[in-house]
Parts: structure tokens; C-alpha cells; sequence
């Protein structure tokens, strides 16, 4: 029951070895193993239920009561998560993109160039002045996605990033994410990921 | 953005309408004005009569000073006129501006005051039909034990001179009460009150007045009655107590009963018939306060006095 | 009477009665002084008890929604005791001053930003922290953002305890003294006229109170639309 930092040697982000995660009665996330080395793109495959948000939620901090083996080498603010419904601080989309960058003390002429070749990546520039509420659901999405992205962080935990996407976004995040070589990429999906987004799967059962 | 605008101004309109339409209902609700409804149908004591047999008539409603109330005499009084009419008296304590209007909207039946000119003027405007002197005692000014006027034991108007000259702290009630009224009056004997930060209106009764004038350390004017009552709890002391101008009389007042329907005239006449009795005066006379004698009776061994 | 109310409150606000317009400003600078305080404090103790697990934090929720129902007449008790002559800081002469009527409408409106502070917190998406966090702010950027996410709320929970200190008596009465020129607010003014059986004068008062309410409220409306329609 514990995130220890390993070793620098073993280039291992992830290792998991028989976590599990219960809520009252039931236990909502059961993963044997789980690694993931540096720069590697892993799917979390699995039904409705199986706990992958969960077992996300595990490696982004957020649930600390679980039982079993989670080691994390990447630093808590080089981790970043984004919610299978992503929440969009109220304000401009420009904004929510240079949230993060705001925490790092990026300049804010540097953080507004990044967070505008980022939504140009994710084919949303034109959306920069917006406000957030009368964005559609694929184009919040976007936003979510690209406000993770632009941090480059080592460990990037999507909870189902391709839902509500038509063909052309789900092209513009594969292209977007594979400009981030360095970082560490989980992707839960209900089904089968499309080609070009991961290397290898994990599968979740249904317990 | 216009419809936005719309949905704005139609908010506005709407809480204005519920704040106007709340307006005209309780204005609705307060009823004709009550010398509206003086018509001569409604006059004499036919209509007090219907009232009487209906309703209220083992009820009447006193209105009263509040240091009358706060003095706790209408404890020991009310229920022994009650017993023996078998009826219920209301007391309401207000202020006597407060006693005075009521009285002439009709909505008490008997007054119970301390305002001697104020009083003669409602008689005169035709809202009373008898007013008797049921007692008296009087006022006293109080101050700081430091006494920083150095004015203890002096004569009224030297005394009130010295505090306004050398602008010490006085409080005054400043609300139309009867000690008020006479605190005025009493400024206008030493040559018109002070002007300066130093007289200061209290706005409120004579007990929180008196509070207040301990916690300032100011002088003031208080009636007998309130100041027995809380004289134990406060670091005040006595400065002038006796001078002619000091008296301060209580007399009943039986309201015009053409002023309402509801007015019972009747039981009213009758407690003001009680408080000048021998049976009421004996108690208001030997009524006492931490062993302190309170009031003095004005009709002991009747003389009808005016 | 009403109708003499509403001509009265008429006349004295074309005349521009000095009296009044003393103790309206008097009125609103006390309360937005007090409230001003009580939420600076307030929503951090609101945010606190919905974020943090802390012994006697529960007690702490029950004693501050117990405090919204305190009536104001026992804060003007206690704050008299604590400030009289002989109370502990007697010796600061606060007593009949508006420094003190500032204080006890703080104590009034501490529990209610307090308790509806928490409520909003409590209903604010757990989302909003977890995003907060997980792009890297830390703890006062996660603040700003929690109090940016829940400003209406929180707008509407200092607005009550305003309203609730605007309108209040008794502790205006009681430690401040309603003293003309000094003390005297709107509320203690009205319960006077009334004493002094000027009843319309009375409901004059009342109503220019309530004319001062619905231009806050009003003016909150709008500040809520033009918000919805800044995010639409």
C-alpha cells in the first residue's frame, strides 16, 4: 500500500502488481500488473465498469485508499489527468489552456504562444476567445486534452480522451500525442484503441 | 444580448410588481381610517353596547408608559381589577408619543401617562372623554459618581447651567416621551439645552438610557420609578432629586369611545374608576420596590382634584 | 398608514431629509464593513470545513449553522458584556460607537457566510479540485480557483449575511446606542419613530430600507446575467 519512487536504473513510470480498490463492499478496480516504461503508449482496455478510471485515479493521486503495489517514478506536478468528463474552468478556452502553465510560472506572453500552437494542434484555434460554456462536448474535449498536452508532462493519464470525437479529432489528438515522444501516454477505452494511438494493452475484466 | 436585456428588465418589472402588490396589500389591510369611520350610525353607546355584548367585552386594552410597566405596579393592580370585573386587561407599553396615537386611532381603550401638557391637549382635540390624576412621583438627575460637574446637591437650573456650560456629558431620550418632554422643558428654565457633541440623544427608553449613561459616565434625567428598579445595578448616584419642577403626575385617560366600535368604554370608565378608588390607591401607595416607596397616590381619601 | 408611509418615504428622499441619509449611509457602510470582514474570514473557514478532516470539525459545521438562528438581540447582549465599562474590553470605549455595531454584525454575519460558504464548497464539483491539482496548482491557485468556480454562491451568502445585518436591530440598538449623528442607523431610527407613535415616518424608514435591499438585489440580478451571458 504504497507509491514508492524507484530506483533511477529501471526505466519503469508504472509498475502496479496486485492493486485493488474497494469501495464499501465492493471492490471497483482489480489490475495484477500493470507497467509502463518512459515515453511508452499504454491502453487500459476494458467493459463499463471494470475500473478503469479507477485504477487512472490511482496513478493520478486521487485515491489514496487501495491495497497492493503502485509505483510511480514521475513527480506528483509532471502527472497530469484528464477526467473521462472533463471539467473546464469557467472563462475562455485560452484560459483553461494556460491554467497549468500559470502554476509553472510560465511568462504570459510564452504561456499564451504555447497554449495557442497547442489548440492549433488540436484544431481548435479559432475557439481561443471563447467562453467555455457553448462549447460543444467534442470540442470541450479537445481543450481538455490539449490543456494536459501543452504541459509535456511525463506521465499523461486520458480517461476515455476519444469519446464524443468524429474521425477528424480523434486524428488531431493521435497527432497531437505522438509530439509528445518523452511522455509516458495511458489510454482507457472501452474498446480496442484505434491504430496509431498505443503500442500494447492492458485488458481490465469485468469482475 | 437583447433578449438577454429583455429577460433583465422583465426580472426588474417582476420583483417591482411583487414589491408593489406586498405595498398595496398591507396598505389594503390596514383598514378605513378611523375617523372615516366615526358615522353617526356607529355612534354612541348603542354601538359600544354591540361591541360590548359581542366580543371584548371582558377585554380592554391600556396603553402605557413602558417605565410604568417596567416598575412592575400593573402587576400587582391589574389582576385584582381583573378578578373583580372578571375581565382581562391588555397591557400595551410603548412610549407616550406611541400611547398617545393609539389612543386617538382608537385602537386602545384606557391610557395610563405621564405627559401632563400632552395629555391636555388630547383632552382638548376631543379623544379622551375624562382624565384623572391617579398618582405621582418624580424625576431625579443622575450622574457619575466622580459627579466631574461637580453639581451634586445643587439646585435644579444651576445644575443643568454648570453642565452645560462646562459641556459635560448629559443623555437625553430624545423620543417624544414623557420624560423627554419634560427634560425639554426643564433646559428651557436654564436657557435652552446645549448644542454641543456632548448631549447626546439615546433614542431609546429610560432604561437602556440609564445604561448608557452609566457606561458613558453621563448625567441624565430619569423617573423615580425606573431608577429604583435599576439603581442597584448601575455606579450612578443621585444629583438633584427635589425641586418643584421635579413632579412628575400620572393620569388615566378614557378614550373617546366614537374614535372605534371596538372601544369599551364601559370597563374602561370602570378601571379608571378602580385606579382612583381607595382599594387601587392603598396598593399604589404602599407598592415599594427593594423597600423603596415608588409612587404616591393622588386620590387617597378621594378629593376629586380638577 | 402605509399610504402616509410611502408618501412620506417619497418626501424625505426628495428632500433629501439629512437625518435619513445619515443613518442610510451609516446603515450600509456598518454592514458592508462587517460583512466585508466576516466573509474574508468566513469563506476560508467555509472552504477549510469542506476540504480538510480535522478534529471538532463537525461541531464546528453544527455550531456555525446553530449561529445563523442566534437572535441578534443576544450578539447585542454578549457584545455588550465584552465591550461595557466593566466587561473585559471595556477599557477600548467601544461601547456606543459604530466600531461596535461593526463588531456585533460581524459575529451576526460570520456563522451564515460561514455555514452557506461550506454548502456552496460542499456542492462544488469534486472535479474542479482534482483538475486544480492534477495540472500543478498549488494550494492558493487551487483557492482562487475554488472561490472563481463557486462565485455566485458565494456572491448570494455574503448578500443574506448583508441583508441580514442591513436589516438588523438589535444589536444596532443595543451597543451602538442610536445616537443622531453617531449611532443611529436606519433600523434603530424606524423602531424610534415608531416609538414616538410617528408611525408613517416609521414605515418611511422601513420602506427606504427596503428600497436600498431591492436595489442590492437588483443589482446582484444583473451582475448574474451579464456573468451567464459573458460564459454563453
Amino acid at each position: 500500500m504504497s507509491i514508492a519512487t524507484a530506483t533511477p536504473a529501471d526505466r519503469a513510470v508504472i509498475q502496479i502488481t496486485n492493486l485493488t480498490v474497494t469501495k464499501g463492499e465492493h471492490t471497483i478496480c482489480r489490475a495484477s500488473a500493470v507497467t509502463a516504461m518512459r515515453g511508452e503508449r499504454l491502453g487500459i482496455v476494458g467493459p463499463n465498469g471494470s475500473g478503469k478510471s479507477t485504477l487512472l485515479r490511482v496513478m493520478a493521486g486521487f485515491e489514496p485508499d487501495f491495497a497492493g503495489d503502485c509505483r510511480i517514478t514521475s513527480p506528483r506536478n509532471e502527472t497530469v489527468f484528464v477526467h473521462q468528463s472533463p471539467f473546464l474552468f469557467r472563462g475562455t478556452v485560452l484560459s483553461n489552456v494556460e491554467y497549468g502553465l500559470a502554476a509553472r510560472s510560465v511568462s504570459r506572453s510564452d504561456r499564451r504562444t504555447l497554449a495557442l500552437d497547442w489548440l492549433k494542434r488540436f484544431g481548435i484555434a479559432a475557439l481561443a476567445d471563447r467562453q467555455v460554456n457553448g462549447l460543444s462536448g467534442g470540442e470541450a474535449r479537445r481543450v481538455a486534452v490539449a490543456r494536459a498536452c501543452v504541459l509535456k508532462p511525463q506521465l499523461l493519464l486520458l480517461d476515455e480522451p476519444l469519446a464524443e470525437l468524429d474521425a477528424a479529432g480523434i486524428d488531431c489528438v493521435r497527432q497531437a500525442l505522438a509530439a509528445l515522444p518523452d511522455s509516458t501516454i495511458l489510454i482507457a477505452s472501452p474498446t480496442p484503441l484505434p491504430s496509431g494511438f498505443v503500442e500494447k494493452s492492458v485488458e481490465l475484466p469485468l469482475d | 444580448m437583447a433578449a438577454h436585456f429583455a429577460n433583465v428588465s422583465r426580472l426588474t418589472i417582476v420583483t417591482a410588481l411583487l414589491f408593489l402588490s406586498a405595498l398595496l396589500f398591507l396598505s389594503a389591510g390596514c383598514g378605513p381610517d378611523p375617523d372615516a369611520s366615526s358615522t353617526p350610525q356607529e355612534l354612541p353607546a348603542a354601538g359600544g353596547e354591540t361591541a360590548a355584548d359581542s366580543t371584548s367585552s371582558s377585554v380592554i386594552r391600556l396603553a402605557s408608559t413602558t417605565s410604568t410597566r417596567d416598575s412592575g405596579l400593573f402587576e400587582v393592580l391589574l389582576p385584582v381589577f381583573e378578578k373583580s370585573h372578571n375581565c382581562r386587561v391588555y397591557l400595551i407599553a410603548v412610549g407616550t408619543g406611541s400611547a398617545l396615537r393609539l389612543g386617538e386611532a382608537g385602537d386602545v381603550d384606557v391610557l395610563v401617562i405621564h405627559a401632563p401638557s400632552a395629555a391636555e391637549a388630547f383632552m382638548k382635540a376631543g379623544h379622551g372623554i375624562r382624565h384623572e390624576a391617579v398618582m405621582h412621583n418624580s424625576f431625579l438627575i443622575v450622574g457619575p459618581a466622580a459627579d466631574p460637574a461637580d453639581v451634586v446637591g445643587s439646585e435644579l437650573t444651576p445644575c443643568l447651567k454648570k453642565i452645560k456650560d462646562q459641556g459635560h456629558k448629559f443623555l437625553s431620550r430624545g423620543d417624544d416621551s414623557g420624560t423627554h418632554m419634560r427634560e425639554l422643558a426643564l433646559w428651557e428654565l436654564a436657557g435652552g439645552k446645549p448644542d454641543g457633541k456632548e448631549y447626546l440623544e439615546t433614542g431609546q427608553g429610560m432604561g437602556p438610557t440609564l445604561v448608557m449613561a452609566d457606561e458613558m459616565q453621563a448625567y441624565t434625567l430619569v423617573d423615580q420609578g425606573t431608577w429604583l428598579k435599576q439603581k442597584e445595578k448601575l455606579e450612578l448616584v443621585p444629583i438633584v432629586t427635589e425641586g418643584p419642577d421635579l413632579l412628575n403626575p400620572y393620569s388615566a385617560i378614557v378614550i373617546n369611545p366614537k374614535k372605534s366600535k371596538a372601544i369599551n368604554s364601559k370597563l374602561a370608565a370602570a378601571f379608571v374608576d378602580f385606579l382612583i378608588s381607595d382599594e387601587a390607591q392603598k396598593l399604589i401607595d404602599g407598592y415599594k420596590v427593594n423597600g423603596q416607596k415608588l409612587f404616591h397616590a393622588d386620590r387617597l381619601n378621594a378629593e376629586i382634584v380638577e | 398608514m402605509i399610504r402616509d408611509g410611502i408618501s412620506e418615504a417619497l418626501q424625505l428622499l426628495l428632500q433629501r431629509d439629512s437625518s435619513v441619509i445619515d443613518a442610510a449611509i451609516r446603515s450600509l457602510w456598518v454592514s458592508a464593513l462587517a460583512v466585508s470582514l466576516a466573509s474574508l474570514i468566513g469563506i476560508e473557514l467555509g472552504l477549510l470545513l469542506s476540504r480538510k478532516t480535522f478534529p471538532g470539525r463537525r461541531s464546528m459545521i453544527v455550531l456555525s449553522r446553530v449561529g445563523m438562528s442566534v437572535p441578534t438581540v443576544l450578539i447585542g447582549l454578549l457584545c455588550f458584556g465584552m465591550l461595557s465599562r466593566r466587561g473585559p474590553f471595556g477599557s477600548l470605549e467601544l461601547l456606543y460607537t459604530t466600531w461596535a455595531i461593526v463588531i456585533g454584525e460581524f459575529f451576526l454575519a460570520l456563522p451564515i457566510v460561514t455555514t452557506l460558504s461550506h454548502g456552496a464548497f460542499q456542492r462544488l464539483d469534486p472535479r474542479v479540485v482534482e483538475t486544480a491539482r492534477t495540472l500543478g496548482a498549488g494550494p492558493v491557485q487551487r483557492t482562487i480557483t475554488c472561490l472563481r468556480e463557486t462565485r455566485l454562491a458565494l456572491g448570494l451568502a455574503v448578500l443574506t449575511a448583508f441583508s441580514r445585518c442591513f436589516t438588523e436591530l438589535g444589536i444596532a440598538m443595543m451597543v451602538g446606542g442610536n445616537m443622531p449623528g453617531r449611532t443611529r442607523t436606519l433600523t434603530t431610527a424606524t423602531a424610534l419613530e415608531t416609538s414616538r407613535g410617528e408611525f408613517a415616518r416609521g414605515v418611511a424608514m422601513s420602506l427606504i430600507l427596503l428600497l436600498i435591499a431591492l436595489l442590492l438585489a437588483l443589482a446582484i440580478a444583473m451582475f448574474d446575467r451579464s456573468e451567464r451571458e459573458k460564459s454563453s
